[in-house]
């Protein structure tokens, strides 16, 4: 079996897709995951295992996210998300896990991500270090067999380092902005723009009114020249 | 300070989201996870809840063992008051963290400001502020989980 390993085939960027894009994406996807055979080449591109396993997961994750509400779907990110996080990870049970299927470049994956989350990321490289924002999470929420447990969890393990070098670095430029401001106008736009790309699974884990809070919150807010309300507060 | 954060959060119950016009300044929080656990975020209480509807970006629910999160924290109660309190459990303590900005009145209309941070159990959970703006009040918070 041929396998040419091009993760980016479904993503038009490694920093996340767009909600109309993401339409597109799954369209694509729809076509190339209809075909089970090794190496199969679609608009003159070859798709690889890997590619065909996203486009599949793709379309899952779009019947499961038109399925349900945004409450549902919140309980279902919480309970995909204890399989490979926080203190529910079963870490004994994962290594353990051996994927079913013959496909060297699949085992080889599974072998790769369980070194790499086993080492905490000192040994080996990250098997999805170069998949985009969106592909990430679409391995995350698959707990159809597609990926191992700890592919699933090098997965989260990867999008939670890019997360937090965006979050250091949108506080800081916050912080920078109320300082020669006094207005976090950037700031709350910057968050809103972060969530409003981000999947339904992933905005589903956001408070409800996330973005009109922003919102109301950069029209409202003005550098302030009033008199101190302390006294009030402290009564 | 006991007395302080009653007058805090009964001013959080009086404040709704529709009236907030004016902000105080903002916290930047770095929460360390140095336990071999992974953190769990949680909220308790009017408090908690309140800064967790106020955190940009959200913060995660998890912190894996020895990761970190960033978020900032502003309050829209009063432009001389900001506060955040966020719980994390880990290795079987639940950190307490609370971190407190006000601004007190000083000679005539004057103001000074006056900034305030705790953890509890001090002895698995340390709370420390970084840096501080007198001019803006804005300030930044490590919260750290042993």
């Amino acid at each position: 079996m041929a396998i040419n390993i091009n993760p980016n085939a479904f993503s038009p960027s490694a920093t996340g897709t767009r909600p109309a894009e993401r339409a597109a994406v799954t369209s694509d996807a729809r076509a190339a995951a209809s075909t089970s055979s090794g190496t199969i080449v679609q608009d003159g591109v070859s798709l690889s295992a890997t590619s065909r396993q996203l486009a599949q997961s793709a379309i899952q994750a779009e019947q499961r996210d038109a399925s349900l509400t945004r409450s549902q779907l919140a309980d279902e990110a919480s309970r995909l998300r204890d399989q490979f996080s926080g203190n529910t990870y079963n870490e004994a049970a994962a290594v353990r896990e051996v994927p079913d299927t013959d496909d060297p470049a699949l085992l080889e994956r599974a072998k790769q991500a369980t070194d790499f989350t086993q080492s905490h990321g000192q040994r080996g490289t990250n098997p999805f270090a170069n998949l985009s924002d969106d592909q990430l999470t679409l391995v995350m929420y698959d707990d159809s067999g597609s990926y191992t447990t700890n592919e699933r969890r090098a997965a989260y393990l990867e999008q939670t380092d890019r997360r937090q070098d965006w979050k250091k670095s949108v506080v800081a430029a916050g912080m920078a902005e109320y300082k020669a401001t006094g207005q976090n106008d950037k700031f709350f736009q910057n968050c809103i723009d972060y969530y409003e790309g981000l999947p339904p699974i992933e905005q589903a884990q956001y408070p409800v009114d996330y973005v009109e809070r922003r919102q109301h919150w950069i029209e409202n807010n003005k550098p302030y020249s009033g008199a101190p309300t302390i006294n009030a507060i402290d009564r | 300070m006991k007395a302080r954060v009653i007058g805090i959060s009964a001013f959080v119950a009086m404040m709704g989201f529709a009236s907030a016009a004016l902000a105080g300044p903002p916290v930047a929080i770095t929460v360390k996870n140095q336990s071999p656990d992974a953190a769990e975020y949680y909220r308790i209480g009017d408090q908690a809840e309140e800064t967790y509807q106020n955190a940009s970006p959200k913060p995660d629910d998890v912190i894996e063992s020895f990761d970190e999160d960033n978020y900032g924290v502003q309050s829209p109660l009063s432009p001389d008051v900001n506060y955040a309190r966020v719980y994390y459990s880990a290795n079987g303590t639940t950190c307490n963290f609370f971190t407190s900005y006000v601004a007190l009145p000083g000679p005539g209309s004057s103001t000074f400001p006056n900034w305030n941070v705790d953890a509890t159990p001090a002895s698995n959970c340390t709370a420390t502020i970084i840096d501080t703006d007198s001019l803006t009040g804005a300030w930044s918070v490590e919260f750290v989980i042993d």
